[in-house]
């Protein structure tokens, strides 16, 4: 069984709705952006992701068009890597995901994080969206059932 | 390449059919239920059925599943599993470049265009080769007699179209929407002359036929393609008979407040918001509706990822009575109808949108608020039925006042009333579509000498 789970959701996007069933009676850590609410069953861990003016500036005027939004994700305010930036920042959450049995990116801002996680911890298991995470943890039990 | 053979003994004489489905159970899209009926519909006329599809895990991982579909699979059908990889369905991160964790969208751009290079569809053009190869194989093995794919994905048709070019075996074309044309704002996609042009084009040239789910899709085809109209055909949605075993009696109870719902995935083109703001101003209205509810069941868009503005917008509302209650398994989903008083048929704009959803709705005799476009091809559908109350318009008053009349009506309903529309809604069992084209096929087949 999976144990100890790692949610990164740097919009706060599945907060509501966060089905964790499938994580049985493993603990579930759920990193969310500053303000945000999360489901009781879970322990939450906000971390400050707001823009700085420059990069609030840059992301207006580039924002607007697909080829713009391209450029924006290659620099360092892109989403993925501000997350990265304030994980490294925060002790207890580097802790949380150096021993996290399961680290899931539940949106897109969270993935730079969980494949630089798995990089440092190979033995962690890391997907992308929360029926993959449905899915591994079925695995993982069925494993360990036989 | 994994077989699940469902049945040892077969019946030699009896023709075979390879139908192609890239989602097939326990994939959970909308499509896959037509996929399922149709398969089925041939296994039980005593046609022998190898399904190819893509593997379980694509669906488990990928775009969650439906796990209580696999089990409607008629037993004597053989599922053939193909190993299928694209960026959208790759979801273990353990195993990306860095490339593709720092710059995700730069890195499926490039993918994809490899991709395309094979046939152009974005996400699906590398299933081509491996859908090919096993579509010979198969043949090779046990010789097919009639292929039939259901699209989208459009690669699905290539198994029919490689049999037919090799080996000369007809092939059944069957679009759930189209290729080249938006159904929702009726624009063409791609450019004469295109490659999907191109392919399209060839593959309809040599179908044996084309299905498609409604008429105005099927006339926007006919105009492209004339030399190939006499083969275009319409095979519509329908509810499964099965569902029929199960529908809802009228709920008791429904005066201390009703409860209206939507079922089916939101996606992007569904008009959360404006259904919201008819509902806000239609409590504020109704006394009626300020002690009902609306739920809301299904998936947050088609992929795992929820849709962040449905989310936000479910979130502003819970106040108002809004709440959403997660997918509901299409075996199930008989228990959720029960609980509900009046339905949301809440669709994306389109004169080619029929949805799927429309004929189990239908099937329920439970009151319908058609939230969406009235040119849609939805309309046509639900024209007669004497519980449809469809929306002139998607401003918040209009949508308010059709959400009033169809709660008066749903507080209003008797049982006969309910029985009454139900009876009016059985003309829309699936097996009633399907049933002249699966005879045709089978003339079609035994002249051409098969093995029937």
């Amino acid at each position: 069984m999976t144990r100890r789970i790692v949610v990164l959701s740097p919009t706060g996007a599945v907060t509501r709705d966060l089905d964790l069933s499938w994580a049985a009676d493993g603990r579930v850590d759920l990193v969310l952006p500053r303000g945000a609410a999360a489901p009781a069953a879970v322990s939450a861990h906000h971390v400050d992701l707001r823009l700085g003016g420059v990069g609030a500036a840059v992301r207006r005027l580039l924002w607007g068009s697909a080829a713009g939004r391209t450029v924006f994700r290659l620099t360092p305010w892109d989403g993925g890597r501000r997350l990265w930036r304030a994980v490294r920042r925060d002790p207890a959450i580097s802790e949380l995901l150096r021993n996290a049995d399961l680290v899931v990116a539940a949106e897109r801002d969270g993935l730079f994080t969980a494949w630089k996680s798995v990089r440092r911890t190979p033995a962690q298991a890391c997907v992308y969206g929360l029926p993959a995470a449905a899915a591994h943890a079925a695995a993982t039990e069925e494993r360990n059932r036989r | 390449m994994t077989t699940e053979r469902r049945d040892e003994v077969s019946e030699e004489r009896a023709p075979h059919l390879l139908y192609v489905a890239w989602g097939y159970p326990p994939a959970r899209s909308g499509g896959v239920y037509r996929a399922l009926a149709t398969a089925n519909a041939f296994a039980e006329r005593g046609w022998r059925v190898t399904v190819l599809t893509a593997e379980r895990d694509v669906f488990v991982t990928g775009t969650g599943i439906d796990p209580t579909l696999e089990p409607l699979i008629d037993e004597r059908i053989s599922v053939v599993r193909l190993p299928f990889s694209s960026p959208a369905y790759d979801v273990d991160i353990s195993r990306w470049s860095y490339a593709r964790a720092a710059a995700p969208e730069i890195w499926a751009t490039l993918r994809n265009r490899r991709d395309l290079r094979r046939f152009p569809e974005r996400g699906y053009g590398g299933w081509r080769e491996p859908l090919e190869r096993a579509a010979l194989e198969l043949h090779a093995n046990d010789p097919v007699d009639l292929v039939v794919a259901t699209a989208n994905p459009h690669v699905d048709f290539l198994a029919g179209h490689r049999l037919h070019t090799d080996h000369g075996v007809p092939y059944v074309m069957d679009y759930r929407d189209a290729w080249q044309l938006d159904v929702f704002s009726g624009r063409r996609l791609s450019a004469p002359g295109s490659a999907i042009d191109q392919w399209e084009r060839r593959l309809v040239e040599s179908a044996h036929e084309v299905w498609f789910v409604n008429e105005p899709i099927l006339d926007w085809h006919r105009a492209l393609y004339p030399n190939a109209a006499a083969r275009m055909h319409v095979v519509a949605n329908g509810f499964e008979a099965a569902f029929a075993e199960r529908l809802p009696p009228v709920r008791a109870g429904r005066e201390t407040g009703l409860r209206l719902g939507y079922i089916g995935t939101i996606s992007s083109h569904v008009p959360v918001e404006a259904l919201l703001a008819g509902w806000r101003l239609a409590r504020e209205r109704s006394e009626l509706l300020a002690r009902s509810e609306l739920e809301l069941y299904g998936y947050l868009d088609h992929s795992g990822i929820p849709n962040q503005s449905v989310v936000d917008a479910i979130r502003d509302n819970a106040e108002h009575g809004v709440r959403h209650l997660g997918p509901v398994g299409k075996a199930t989903i008989s228990d959720t109808y029960a609980r509900l008083d009046a339905l949301l048929l809440v669709l994306g704009t389109g004169k080619y949108v029929t949805s799927g959803k429309v004929f189990e709705y239908a099937a329920t005799g439970i009151p319908i608020a058609s939230i969406h476009d009235p040119g849609n091809a939805a309309s046509d559908v639900l024209r007669d039925s004497p519980v449809w109350f469809p929306t002139p318009g998607l401003g918040p008053d209009e949508v308010a006042t059709t959400l009033e009349r169809a709660a008066e009506a749903a507080l209003a309903q008797t049982d006969d009333d309910r029985r009454a529309a139900q009876r009016w809604a059985s003309q829309f069992e699936r097996s009633r579509q399907l049933a002249p084209r699966l005879a045709a096929l089978e003339r079609a087949v035994a002249r051409n000498g098969g093995s029937r």
